[in-house]
């Protein structure tokens, strides 16, 4: 009995522990993505739309952000995720993920891991489409459609 | 005080070592974890590094690649990765090729087990990444990066391999080590900090300990050396220095306090340890405190090591007298009432003669039962095999006032006339004559000579109380006239004994201070006394008399009157003092007269008074009062 009480112990807290980890990693990414579509929309609370986001990454957003989540009709910017289709939107949209930002026709620019490291890209073509400026830091992540590979 | 300051010496110690071991801790722990760490990371990168020089050599080599585009070759691309997949093991998270096209990075190749990159597909390295490359193209060297948790996933440690075509970088090959290598590496750096800050805490406490128990060890020592009751040092220090004490620089005194038992039979122990704490105290006083040494020896017994001095031999025996003096006086107190105690000292002055210290003590201890045996209340000395008669025999004659004064008529030339009689000290021993040149010159500044001193005014007190019609003189060495208690004796005299007790002032030996034996001079001569200059001629100091003091009589020096007859000099000497003490109001008296040629010579000069062999040898009073034929 002692036995299994102290296992269950051990694990409860593991599992708070693996949870908490999640969290901050997740915490860090939503804090990335925040500052660059306020920086993108020029607007600290900005209408976000979470096209093809699971409900629990809503709550995530609506809860660790500062955007309003609201439908695309009625947003300033779309995030986008798990596209697997070539897909364009009338308004500005920017990827969470590589296959993503592929597929996306016109998307501004996409957020996305690689080789463990942040990557933030910002297609200049597209952000002239919208006519989106982009502030002095985000400037070095500017790149062409061609080197892109778009 | 000495125990304080050995404990204030330990305490900074302590603190002192306890910042020591504080700096150590915050300053080269971090930089030797640092260094380990470092040390670490190099030993687990160097294989890799090795490798990829040799993938740089033969890629290079084999396609003869003199630029980029050569590199971006298909077959090129697949040939490094497969290269580069060599390397990929547990450790490694990532392995792949970058290169730069305008400010951008692109990915060349990527041999990475899993998330294949494409090639030409941009990428962004962090800002610390970007840094290091601008660094490796300017350097074209290897760079480790320890990657910061808060920007990269899943990597620990990142090798940045400049590729080289022609001396030029043209790539950068990023081999990734995973969280958990870096992890393992910091396990071991860790372990060694453990392992480091257990030997550190070891070897603190070990210190620690040590000083504590040599804090204790001396705390014990000491105690274990002093003897509780009096507070000097016991037997147990005795032992403990006997070996290695520089025993040739002491003398040796045991003191035994008289009657001891007594004490104790009729007051009981406690009053006795009373007498033996204020006994103790008493030494303490008349010692130097850190030059001599005193041990209780035994129950009623102290050892005292007194330091030499190297001008003066006899200042131990001089300290002992004091010490002895002191115990005489002292008040020992038994409940309220006061008794008076003596001691008897054994003393061994020549220890530089002795093998040990042991064998100094047991000659001072014969000393002491010798003292015993002779009445107590005396100092014994231990001497043997001198030429003269030993200190501790003169000191017992003079004690027991076994002396007697022989005279030598000093008489008027012109009349014959005695005009006094100078008194000439000799000790009886066992119905011998022991003469002043065989004791004198042992007795010389001890106390025993103003002892010796004070006996002489009172026998020729005594003769002059006998004896109304006569004039005595006797000689005082400028320590007689330095010393207190023989200057006050005399000037305590009768005004009547002061008339006919003349004082010869002899010059024998230095003079330390002058000012007071002139002012002693003085005082003596304001009283009533006669003065005479003995030898004069012979010294500087009989001239500073004659300027300084009001003097009645020159004695000219026996030196210059031995050799008037065939010294033209002596002769011519003589008259100049002659001449000049009339000139003064001095008479003047010649010694050593020994026949009639030489009083036919003083007499022709003009001296007055004479004194010699060719008048009289020195003998006792009585001898010149049975004789008719002196006009005394």
């Amino acid at each position: 009995m002692k036995k299994r009480l102290t296992f269950v112990f051990i694990m409860t807290f593991a599992l708070i522990n693996i949870v908490f980890a999640i969290d901050k990693a997740k915490l860090l990414e939503i804090k990335i993505i925040s500052e660059i579509v306020i920086s993108l929309t020029n607007k600290q609370n900005p209408k976000v739309c979470l096209y093809k986001f699971h409900e629990y990454e809503k709550k995530e957003y609506e809860n660790f952000s500062e955007f309003k989540i609201t439908n695309c009709q009625l947003a300033d910017i779309i995030l986008v995720k798990g596209i697997e289709e070539k897909i364009s939107f009338k308004k500005p949209a920017f990827a969470l993920d590589y296959i993503s930002f592929k597929n996306c026709q016109n998307c501004i620019g996409a957020f996305y891991w690689r080789k463990g490291r942040p990557q933030i890209i910002l297609i200049k073509e597209n952000l002239d489409l919208f006519n989106i400026k982009v502030n002095k830091e985000l400037q070095n992540y500017v790149v062409s459609k061609r080197l892109a590979q778009k | 005080m000495i125990k304080n300051t050995n404990n204030k010496f330990l305490f900074l110690i302590l603190i002192g070592v306890v910042l020591i071991i504080s700096l150590v801790f915050h300053f080269f722990l971090p930089k030797i974890e640092k260094k380990a760490k470092n040390e670490l990371i190099y030993y687990i990168s160097s294989p890799y590094k090795a490798f990829l020089r040799n993938i740089n050599k033969e890629i290079v080599k084999q396609y003869h690649i003199n630029s980029i585009e050569d590199l971006k070759k298909e077959e090129v691309r697949r040939s490094l990765e497969k290269k580069l997949s060599y390397l990929i093991d547990k450790n490694v998270e990532n392995i792949f090729a970058i290169y730069k096209e305008g400010n951008i990075y692109k990915f060349l190749a990527d041999a990475s087990p899993q998330e294949k990159v494409q090639h030409d597909e941009i990428f962004f390295p962090t800002l610390t990444e970007q840094k290091i490359i601008k660094k490796i193209y300017k350097t074209k060297k290897t760079q480790i990066i320890i990657q910061e948790f808060t920007t990269v996933k899943n990597i620990g440690i990142t090798i940045l391999y400049p590729f080289l075509v022609n001396n030029k970088v043209q790539a950068i090959v990023f081999v990734d080590f995973t969280i958990q290598t870096l992890k393992s590496i910091e396990n071991i750096v860790d372990l060694i900090k453990w392992l480091l800050n257990i030997i550190i805490i070891f070897a603190v406490i070990s210190i620690l300990i040590i000083l504590l128990t040599s804090l204790k060890a001396i705390y014990f020592k000491r105690k274990a050396y002093v003897d509780e009751l009096t507070g000097v040092y016991n037997r147990n220090f005795l032992e403990d220095i006997i070996v290695t004490f520089d025993y040739k620089n002491y003398a040796v005194a045991l003191f035994d306090i008289d009657f001891f038992k007594k004490i104790n039979d009729t007051y009981g122990h406690k009053a006795g340890d009373q007498i033996l704490k204020d006994f103790a105290k008493v030494l303490k006083l008349s010692f130097r405190k850190g030059e001599d040494i005193i041990i209780r020896y035994g129950g009623e017994e102290f050892l005292v090591l007194i330091k030499k001095d190297r001008l003066n031999k006899y200042f131990a025996i001089n300290a002992i007298q004091r010490a002895l003096g002191r115990i005489r006086n002292y008040p020992f107190k038994i409940d309220s009432q006061v008794i008076k105690l003596t001691a008897s000292v054994g003393v061994y002055l020549d220890t530089e003669r002795e093998k040990s210290l042991i064998e100094a003590i047991k000659k001072a201890d014969i000393a002491l039962y010798k003292a015993k045996l002779n009445g107590r209340n005396r100092m014994e000395i231990y001497e043997e095999g001198e030429t003269f008669t030993s200190i501790s025999k003169i000191n017992d004659l003079i004690e027991k006032g076994n002396l007697v004064c022989h005279y030598q008529p000093v008489l008027d030339l012109k009349t014959q006339k005695v005009l006094y009689f100078e008194s000439l000290v000799r000790l009886k021993d066992n119905g011998n004559l022991i003469y002043p040149d065989k004791f004198l010159e042992v007795i010389k500044n001890t106390y025993i000579y103003a002892k010796l001193t004070k006996k002489v005014i009172e026998f020729n007190l005594n003769i002059l109380e006998k004896h109304e019609y006569l004039n005595v003189s006797i000689n005082l060495s400028p320590s007689d006239l330095i010393n207190d208690s023989t200057v006050e004796y005399l000037l305590s005299l009768k005004e009547e004994m002061i008339k006919r007790l003349k004082l010869e002032v002899i010059e024998t030996e230095e003079i330390r201070n002058y000012s007071k034996v002139l002012e002693n001079l003085k005082n003596l001569k304001a009283k009533g006394y006669e003065l005479s200059l003995d030898d004069f001629g012979s010294g500087y100091s009989n001239f500073e008399y004659i300027l300084k003091l009001d003097i009645d009589y020159v004695k000219i020096d026996a030196n210059l009157i031995k050799t008037i007859l065939e010294n033209k000099k002596s002769e011519e000497l003589v008259k100049a003092v002659t001449e000049f003490c009339k000139h003064t109001g001095i008479k003047t008296i010649a010694e050593y007269v020994e026949n009639e040629k030489i009083l036919q010579k003083i007499i022709e000069i003009g001296v007055e008074y004479g004194q010699g062999y060719y008048f009289s040898k020195p003998k006792p009073i009585e001898e010149f009062l049975e004789d008719k034929s002196w006009d005394i």
